[in-house]
């Protein structure tokens, strides 16, 4: 019984160095996709990315498909995932597919899922600017 | 019969071995197998589910602004918002969704402890709140939201 506590408590501080972990996934029309991944050096950087609440209209952009991410917490002692957390990750994600901003961006609320004690979801819609502006 | 696993007794001056049975041995042990699996259901299930984060609105890309507004519910009246009052509501609406938000949270760590409780003795376990309501308010206020950013959008800038 005791080095099941050790044990559980060894495995806790290893893991509790990684806070978080995420995931995302890529939908169009409901359905995910296999989003390609464009090369590095064509990609805008995470940093440079837009996140809108809101829609684009002074542009004309392509939609790319919807992006749906979760960043959740490592063990029941890491604090919390944040919405900057979300944000961080959908950007990342966004500057892979290729898009130059990521609009409708919401959240949901922080709560146990099935594979952690404190996850949260946001979603957005990745789109790439049109060139001929 | 016996399996020759003792159960150890300390008595005040010496220990005493006292034989347990096979049939005892799995009894406690499916007993502490049933609560743990009760411990854990109840947890994962009062500690208070995450939201999932709201529908994306429908794509708009090539269509006319009645189209957009019949999609997003604008109503007449809505039409007729000034910036300012448009502006009021969108307060007003993120205090309620912050509002919702701390409700959330704030039964996230009482629904935890029901549901450790809970795994002892079931009628606290009964007390735990799944905000239901207030997730559904969420998701709701949502969709307002969308139409006054459209309507903000449109108007005000």
């Amino acid at each position: 019984m005791k080095s099941r506590v050790i044990m559980v408590l060894a495995v806790s501080l290893l893991t509790a160095g990684c806070a978080t972990w995420s995931g995302s996934e890529v939908t169009q029309d409901g359905k995910v996709i296999q989003a390609v991944v464009v090369p590095e050096n064509e990609r805008t950087a995470p940093e440079d990315i837009i996140l809108t609440e809101a829609d684009i209209t002074d542009k004309e952009y392509t939609v790319i498909g919807d992006i749906e991410v979760f960043v959740n917490k490592t063990t029941i002692f890491n604090a919390d995932p944040t919405p900057e957390m979300v944000e961080e990750k959908l950007r990342e994600r966004a500057s892979e597919l290729g898009a130059d901003a990521v609009i409708f961006v919401r959240n949901g609320s922080v709560g146990v899922s099935a594979w952690s004690w404190g996850s949260l979801e946001g979603r957005g819609r990745a789109v790439s600017f049109s060139k001929n502006q | 019969m016996e399996l020759g696993i003792f159960r150890r007794q300390r008595s005040r001056r010496f220990i005493q071995q006292e034989p347990v049975s096979e049939s005892g041995m799995s009894n406690i042990g499916t007993f502490n197998g049933v609560r743990l699996c009760i411990a854990a259901s109840l947890i994962l299930l009062l500690a208070g589910c995450a939201r999932s984060a709201p529908d994306l609105p429908d794509h708009r890309v090539g269509k006319s602004d009645e189209e957009v507004r019949l999609m997003l519910g604008i109503s007449k009246s809505d039409l007729e918002l000034s910036c300012t009052e448009i502006s009021t509501a969108m307060n007003d609406l993120n205090a309620k969704i912050e509002e919702n938000e701390q409700e959330i949270k704030g039964d996230r760590t009482q629904n935890q402890v029901a549901g450790y409780f809970g795994a002892l003795f079931l009628f606290p376990a009964l007390a735990a709140d799944q905000n239901t309501d207030s997730k559904e308010q969420l998701d709701s206020l949502q969709v307002r939201k969308d139409q006054l950013i459209y309507l903000q959008q449109r108007k005000c800038k």
